[in-house]
């Protein structure tokens, strides 16, 4: 009987348990569905920003100041990023964790079950993290010194609790300018004890972490102070959502006198673990869904997707998705273009997507400090210019370190430059990664081997198309570099269908017209559609003959179709206006359209 | 003791006798002589090298299980070291005591290899002199990502030659990410330094007798910023080249970068009066006047000369002769210009020229033409004799850029950059310079991991010889940058 009774109470108790975690369970699983189902582009953007390098270079590279091992760390987890659903569990186990530990600390200190606060916390860092410039550092940051506390609270006791005095000063060389949420927390709770002990450590404490900041600026890293106070917090690193993360760093710093205050609120309600736990996930999951949503952001994800895709070389389901997704951002139908070039559609699907008349969705102006340097060398390699390439990506990496899209653009152009001892050097740093490991290993079957790269029909491609004859890069001006490159090389193709697009923007029809017996001696199969639409209007509405095109014709539906468009103009008055809708139904994606309405 | 423990203790002694000489990282037995010489890396085979110099560590780039290296000299074994890897760090200890008690004399450096199957292998000696001068004790240069604009990570440091200690005297960082440049000491008495720093604390830093100071050379008079510096030997003034730079990519040439000059005059720095004025030299508006260099007792200032260019320009065919005029330092007037070396005749352009200390050297880096060499792969470096003017191409050049160079005080040694590693990061050589002018097989400065320029991306920029260790730390340079420049006041004369 009284056996029975145990087992009774065991069960009682693991269910309160049971129910007791479940709040964090859903806390866990919605984080996890979130990250690696419905924001897995923020995972892809930040393994693409930087690159971990499993070697002492690179640990004592990021030890050159206080925070650098935080930020180690950070690039160590995000490289796992690299498996989306493996990232989706690395941030949500990082994010349950300080909601757990913000618990057991409150619980600790103040003998009672906490749950909205910590989930409230919790709330705030999802929607951080839910920025894709906010990068992991800054919540595993705010982890390790939750984590450090509780551990020091609850068994760092030895030596009449000074050992977390002590360790707080080393804790700055770790984690940097996070540390004084650490520091904040011992002041508070030491102030707490109301002893003379207590004020004595807060006294030391402080001293110490004075002494040690002193040392840091004037003897070892030589840091500008407020570098020193902060770094590796900023701005740029928070998604400029650093208010937010400030005022949660604030609260977290002060734990202890949370959880002195008396919340009578809820003490009044007596309820059960099990609709405790229920209803806390029920909120959990009304709160993730509320967030998630407000913070998905569909631009975003569609963008990622297709930079990801590009660098998969995946130019043909670049087109398909955009043509299925219409994007209006820039950076999208950039990349988009490219993948047109890459399949010889430039001048065929060009006004299927939304373009920029200016230019900038053709090529991208040289920028030093925005996200255009990652990607705007994409386009010379393209059309051919190599050394421009490598350039975008040389500068990128020295502004912003090492990528791994980065590092294998330098690796490519310095093989196709036939640098090889460069693309060695480059090429080991990739074999230090540990995802990148295999593609390392195959760029290294090129070096020093031409033959190999003879027969790599990628790599020879590009060392045909790569500009012989040398100019000097207007990176302002990208078309001018076109311009350049046709000048020197008159057989570049895809510079010349760049050419003819940025002619297609600016509705340049002499100079299409001009250029189209040009088409056969590149080697094009058939005249692009929208170039023989050009061809066409120009020659109807200056009543001149089609120009030579060798063996080449235009599309015969072509002029039809002008005809067409011509008189839906006229059935509506030659109004511009009255004729839209009507025009837009059927020519949308013509030259004539773009000419007449954009 | 059971029968078991007594085998056991018996396998232990077989085990420990196998390990000791089983597995011995000596060579013994019959040992195979390679007819060729161990590759490597660095070369550091066939060379001269300093008494002081720090331990030549080096990867045997051979085949093998084991490796044992074995230094000797006309009075016996100095040194052994052996290796799993082939990865050969030389005790510092043992190098010194080796190198001291060989100054003048030969050091044969013997490698062994061990094959898979146990069997040893000794490849050509090698032998290496120590020469009797010594090498200044410090290098100063700059690491610098070998970029096109951008610069992150930018710092000055200090490298005593006598072991492997580096220190940086100046990052960037620290600076709100700054510029720093064109580090300069005075080559007569080398505690008189300066540099540049570009951006937001802009200024031109001088440290001279544990004073440092910032200076805004630039006053209104002067249409381009002060640039390329040398130090007087006196230490009272300063000749500055003022130069307008253009800086532009090749598409396909593999030069990269090609900056070229569309100004530049000689500008004088007055230290003690914190005056600037202009070199007056005649028809000065016709040239374009770079590189200034003073003779070792600063009666001559040596300089590249071009013809200005005009607004359409061939860069191409802009080449630099080398000149100098006389200059008398108390009047602070300078002579007549007169020529050196005509390198336009011979279809060639002078960068950088550098005087040893007896004045009777000066070494150049000659191009095809401009004033920028360091991304020409083409650039050599060139020796003049100044008793006779003759010109003769350094044995110690490779088929990629060398440029930038700096004397030892002792006028023995040269250190260089020199781009023949991998074509794009500069790293420093060192050669050995002989009375006559002539260079021996130059050597790269040693590290203490062997390997570390296999991985290292960045390029040693401006490698200066110092026989002083400059007493300056990030820190003080950060708190000089946030003051206000004085201004240095305009001199006619």
């Amino acid at each position: 009987m009284l056996s029975m009774r145990l087992i009774m109470n065991r069960i009682k108790t693991n269910k309160e348990l049971l129910f007791s975690l479940l709040p964090y369970l859903v806390f866990l699983t919605g984080s996890l569905i979130y990250f690696g189902f419905f924001v897995d582009y923020i995972l892809f953007y930040q393994e693409k920003s930087a690159l971990f390098i499993s070697s002492s270079d690179f640990l004592v590279e990021n030890l050159h100041q206080p925070g650098g091992l935080l930020i180690y760390f950070g690039k160590f987890f995000s490289t796992f990023f690299y498996y989306p659903f493996v990232g989706a569990a690395i941030v949500s186990v990082i994010l349950t964790l300080t909601i757990l530990t913000i618990s057991k600390t409150i619980s600790f200190l103040s003998g009672k079950a906490v749950v909205i606060l910590p989930f409230i916390i919790g709330a705030v860092l999802f929607y951080l993290q839910s920025n894709y410039r906010f990068l992991l550092f800054n919540n595993l940051g705010l982890l390790l010194q939750l984590a450090l506390f509780l551990l020091s609270i609850k068994y760092l006791k030895f030596l009449k609790g000074w050992v977390p005095v002590l360790i707080a000063p080393f804790w700055f060389f770790a984690t940097g300018g996070f540390a004084w949420i650490f520091s904040l927390l011992l002041t508070f709770n030491f102030a707490f004890e109301k002893s003379r002990e207590g004020w004595i450590k807060v006294i030391l404490l402080w001293c110490l972490n004075l002494i040690i900041f002193y040392i840091s600026k004037e003897f070892l890293f030589f840091q500008p102070g407020k570098v020193l106070l902060m770094y590796p917090f900023s701005e740029q690193n928070t998604g400029s959502q650093q208010v937010l993360f400030l005022a949660i760093a604030g609260i977290a710093s002060i734990l202890p006198v949370i959880a002195k205050i008396k919340f009578n609120l809820f003490t009044k309600f007596k309820v059960t673990a099990l609709v405790g736990g229920l209803t806390a996930s029920a909120l959990i999951i009304i709160a993730l869904v509320t967030i998630g949503i407000k913070q998905f952001d569909k631009k975003d994800k569609q963008y990622f997707h297709v930079e990801k895709l590009f660098y998969e070389n995946k130019f043909d389901e670049i087109i398909n998705y955009n043509l299925t997704n219409p994007s209006n951002n820039i950076l999208t139908i950039f990349l988009n273009n490219i993948a047109l070039c890459e399949t010889n559609k430039l001048n065929d699907l060009l006004f299927n997507f939304r373009q920029s008349p200016d230019g900038n969705t053709l090529f991208l102006k040289w920028e030093m400090v925005s996200e255009v340097l990652k990607r705007g060398g994409y386009f010379y390699y393209t059309i051919g210019m190599v050394n421009e390439a490598h350039r975008w990506a040389y500068e990128n990496m020295v502004m912003k370190g090492l990528s791994p899209e980065g590092l294998k653009m330098l690796i490519r152009t310095e093989l196709i430059n036939g640098n090889y001892k460069m693309a060695a050097k480059y090429i080991a740093l990739l074999k230090n990664t540990f995802f990148y490991k295999n593609e390392a290993a195959t760029f290294e079957k090129f070096l020093f081997n031409d033959s190999k790269i003879t027969a790599n029909q990628k790599l020879v491609e590009k060392r045909q198309d790569k500009i012989k004859t040398d100019f000097f890069s207007i990176t302002d001006e990208p078309n001018i570099n076109v311009e350049r490159s046709l000048a020197s090389d008159t057989l570049n193709k895809k510079a010349f269908e760049y050419k003819m697009a940025f002619h297609l923007l600016k509705k340049d029809y002499r100079g299409i017209a001009a250029l189209l017996p040009k088409l056969q001696e590149l080697g094009f199969n058939k005249v692009p559609a929208l170039l023989g639409e050009a061809a066409v209007a120009y020659a109807t509405l200056n009543s001149k003959p089609l120009p030579n095109l060798g063996r080449l014709s235009i599309d015969p539906q072509t002029e039809p179709r002008w005809m067409q468009f011509l008189q839906t103009f006229q059935a509506n008055g030659n109004n511009l206006k009255t004729a839209e809708p009507a025009l837009r139904n059927n020519f949308r994606n013509t030259f004539w359209y773009y000419s007449f309405y954009l | 003791m059971s029968e078991n423990q007594f085998y056991i203790k018996q396998l232990r002694l077989v085990f420990i006798f196998s390990f000791v000489f089983g597995c011995s990282n000596q060579p013994n037995g019959k040992i195979i002589n390679i007819e060729k010489k161990a590759i490597l890396e660095p070369d550091y085979s066939e060379i001269t090298i300093p008494p002081n110099i720090a331990p030549l560590n080096f990867v045997v780039k051979e085949a093998g299980s084991a490796y044992f290296i074995k230094f000797s000299s006309s009075t016996g074994t100095e040194l052994e070291v052996s290796s799993r890897v082939g990865i050969i760090h030389i005790p510092e200890k043992g190098w010194r005591k080796m190198l001291k008690n060989n100054i003048g004399k030969e050091i044969k450096v013997d490698i062994y290899t061990k094959s898979e199957i146990g069997q040893w292998s000794k490849f050509s000696t090698i032998t290496n002199k120590v020469a009797i001068e010594t090498i200044d004790p410090y290098l100063y240069y700059r690491l610098v990502f070998p970029g096109y604009e951008s610069w992150t990570e930018l710092s000055i440091n200090r490298r005593n030659l006598e072991s492997f200690e580096t220190k940086s005297l100046i990052e960037n960082s620290v600076v709100d990410e700054n510029c720093v440049n064109c580090h300069s000491f005075n080559n007569g008495k080398t505690d008189d330094f300066l540099f540049h720093m570009r951006g937001s604390m802009g200024g031109t830093y001088f440290h001279s007798k544990g004073e440092f100071k910032k200076i805004n050379l630039k006053t209104k008079e002067i249409k381009n910023g002060a640039v390329y510096p040398r130090w007087h030997p006196s230490g009272k003034f300063v000749a500055f080249s003022s130069n307008k730079i253009t800086q532009r990519f090749h598409a396909a040439d593999n030069k990269k970068v090609e900056v070229t000059d569309l100004e530049s005059s000689l500008v004088l720095y007055d230290v003690a009066k914190n005056e600037i004025m202009d070199i007056k030299l005649t028809d000065k508006d016709k040239f374009m006047d770079t590189y200034p260099e003073w003779s070792p007792g600063g009666k001559y200032l040596y300089f590249c000369r071009a013809a200005q260019i005009g607004q359409n320009y061939d860069y191409k065919q802009i080449k630099y002769n080398l000149c100098r005029v006389s200059f008398d330092a108390i009047k602070r007037t300078f002579g007549e210009v007169e020529l050196v070396f005509d390198a336009i005749q011979v279809n060639k352009s002078v960068a950088f020229p550098r005087i040893s200390p007896d004045g009777r050297f000066l070494v150049i880096t000659v191009a095809d033409y401009g004033c920028f060499p360091i991304w020409h792969k083409e650039a050599d470096l060139y020796s003049v004799d100044l008793s006779n003017l003759k010109v003769i191409p350094l044995d110690l050049n490779s088929e990629y850029t060398e440029s930038y160079h700096s004397w030892s005080s002792n006028g023995r040694w040269l250190i260089f950059s020199s781009k023949r590693g991998d074509g794009l990061t500069a790293r420093p050589y060192i050669a050995y310079i002989d009375k006559d002018g002539f260079s021996k097989k130059p050597f790269i400065l040693p590290q203490e991991d062997p390997e570390f320029y296999q991985r290292f991306l960045k390029s040693f920029n401006i490698p200066e010889f110092s026989t002083i260790e400059i007493k300056l730390n990030p820190g003080e340079i950060r708190n000089l940058a946030k003051t206000e420049a004085t201004q240095a006041k305009w001199s006619k004369n």
